[in-house]
């Protein structure tokens, strides 16, 4: 019971991570109607910048949360208008690739200037675990746990009742009767690809103290941020949220009871059932929403 | 203008015999080679990507089934490069319709995505099941390809410029099938489903099909690659999977021209002879490859071939 309940809990805190990278991948799909493969890559620059600015600046790794967000945001919204906006209404592969590219460039320019050996972003927190109903928990990890679930929530009040996020819902919708209706949906895309970047790099700060930072972490979390974003249907953020926590849970309790040597591949598999049984995803229907 | 086409052809094709006579180290030749081997798994993947305009994005998983395929064979039963050159496109091929069959029928970004995890549920495989496949030490010790008949010929591969024939010899088979498969129906077909798969299907035209066709055949080019990879670097490792090749593989395909018969060919030389010249590091050359993707595709989304089918056009077809 006490190795159930703390894969569980460890399932939730990665899971967690996941729905933080695959809500806003699927913010992103929901506007652009493509899959962005910089996600991983966003996730990876949060984690230096928050690195970069606690070791080079003197900043406190809580101020480095917002801060890498900031810097990532803009990252993002430089790849929307190099990669995205330039090839605007192509086919959806051409974005696959276009994003690719940059995502190649800049993983690898990461590797040409911190090298491939994992460092360890500091956390003020003292590495003591405490014990609740037995189960074994960092004070990083709760940290973690309670900052995702409030983002998860900022972002969904953000969509649902801003003048930005509603605009970003009609955008999603129809894109053309949107621009007739007087929405800029050149700034909309610009928010949304901002907004999706910074979630990630939220992701990579949060998740930086507890497995370490490397070059290619992005790598690994970008195609599990794919699966959570078709579990969840593509443009759907509870489910992303949801389908995040279920794929963490998974792959913790199939480390725990079948075989950790294939930890990562229990959510590939899920992912392959849930293609070949319910391409819309386990939570209803895509859509930003 | 047919004989002026004519002479054209005649010239390139002794370039292309005469090349490693012209770079004459042994490094260069190595450069050629590895580019053709890359030229080989790019060939394979335009059919998939560049004529039904599927994503394979696990496309490397062929590669890394025949490269292992052979491996084994090699080190444990002791079966040759000849024996590995044609078990290892039919196993890759038997995967390529395993893997397509439930696959196919997704479109888009999910087929893309669910071949990735296929592909990656196998370098897992390769990296845990130590007992066999050494886990990511990778298997050594691959024989090279030789040439016996008693008495008659004994004949090694052991130089790169005897690899550099044997791959000039094997590209030029896969040009051969691709050429006759586009030409055909089977190509028609394909170009339908590229341009338009809601209407080719509503023309009669059984789009299902047609893709496991092309994802078949790009399936046992890629493992067939493989073999040869194995058999030239006589090791082969869980990397084989990973996202290195594929990137490579799809930034030749784009840069050389999606759906072009040369394209590969032209993209090939291009990605792996260049970045050699400009001696970069191995990350370095990496970002480049970024650069000159993201730039090709805006600039050039034709690709090279693009560019040349317009000289050619100018210069073949009068003015």
């Amino acid at each position: 019971m006490e190795l159930f309940l703390q894969q569980l809990v460890n399932g939730l805190i990665i899971g967690i991570i996941y729905s933080l990278v695959a809500i806003g991948l699927t913010v992103i799909y929901g506007i652009f109607g493509i899959l962005n493969m910089t996600q991983g890559t966003f996730f990876m620059i949060g984690a230096f910048a928050a690195f970069f600015l606690t070791k080079n600046f003197g900043i406190s790794y809580f101020l480095s949360i917002p801060l890498a967000m900031v810097i990532t945001g803009a990252v993002g919204i430089l790849v929307e208008r190099s990669s995205v906006r330039t090839l605007r209404g192509q086919d959806h592969i051409v974005f696959l690739l276009s994003t690719s590219g940059v995502m190649v460039a800049l993983e690898n320019l990461a590797l040409v200037v911190w090298g491939a050996t994992p460092r360890q972003l500091s956390s003020p927190f003292v590495p003591e675990p405490v014990v609740i109903l037995g189960v074994f928990l960092t004070r990083q990890k709760i940290f973690l746990f309670l900052c995702a679930a409030v983002m998860v929530f900022l972002v969904k009040w953000f969509i649902k009742t801003s003048r930005i996020g509603r605009a970003m819902r009609a955008v999603a919708t129809d894109q053309n009767a949107a621009a007739l209706m007087g929405i800029d949906v050149d700034r909309v895309f610009m928010v949304t690809f901002g907004l999706g970047a910074a979630l990630s790099a939220a992701a990579g700060v949060l998740l930086g103290p507890i497995f370490g930072i490397e070059p290619l972490m992005g790598q690994l979390t970008l195609i599990k941020a794919f699966v959570v974003v078709i579990m969840g249907g593509m443009g759907n953020i509870t489910g992303a949220f949801y389908c995040g926590l279920i794929l963490g849970v998974a792959e913790n309790l199939g480390a725990g009871y079948i075989n950790v040597d294939y930890k990562d591949a229990f959510g590939l598999i899920i992912l392959v059932l849930v293609l070949l049984f319910r391409p819309q995803g386990l939570l209803g229907r895509g859509g930003l929403r | 203008m047919n004989q002026k086409r004519w002479l054209f052809q005649v010239i390139v094709v002794g370039f292309i015999l005469i090349l490693p006579f012209i770079f004459q180290s042994a490094y260069s030749h190595h450069i050629l080679v590895s580019s053709g081997i890359f030229i080989l798994l790019s060939l394979g993947l335009n059919l998939i990507m560049g004529y039904t305009g599927q994503m394979p994005f696990g496309y490397p998983l062929f590669f890394g089934l025949g490269a292992y395929t052979t491996a084994l064979g090699s080190t444990l039963l002791g079966t040759t490069f000849w024996h590995g050159l044609v078990a290892a496109p039919i196993v890759a091929g038997i995967f390529g319709f395993l893997i397509g069959y439930p696959c196919l029928r997704l479109r888009g970004p999910y087929f893309a995505i669910v071949t990735l995890a296929f592909a990656e549920i196998f370098g897992l495989i390769l990296k845990n099941w130590v007992s066999l496949t050494r886990g990511s030490m990778g298997i050594p010790g691959i024989s090279s390809p030789k040439i016996v008949i008693p008495g008659l010929i004994d004949f090694t591969f052991n130089r790169e410029i005897k690899w550099y024939y044997l791959v000039v010899a094997i590209c030029a088979l896969y040009l051969l099938v691709n050429r006759s498969l586009i030409r055909s129906y089977v190509g028609e077909a394909w170009l339908a489903i590229r341009e338009n798969e809601d209407l080719a299907e509503a023309v009669a035209v059984n789009t299902f099909k047609w893709k496991m066709v092309a994802f078949i055949v790009g399936a046992m080019m890629g493992g067939m690659a493989g073999c040869v990879y194995a058999h030239y670097y006589n090791i082969v490792s869980p990397d084989l999977v990973g996202l290195y090749y594929v990137t490579i593989a799809f930034n030749i395909v784009i840069i050389g021209g999606r759906g072009s018969l040369l394209g590969p060919v032209l993209g090939g030389i291009l990605f792996t002879a260049v970045p050699e010249y400009l001696r970069a590091s191995k990350d370095l050359r990496q970002v480049i490859f970024g650069v000159i993707m993201l730039l090709g595709i805006i600039f050039m989304p034709q690709g090279i071939m693009g560019v040349v089918n317009d000289i050619r056009d100018r210069w073949f077809r009068g003015r």
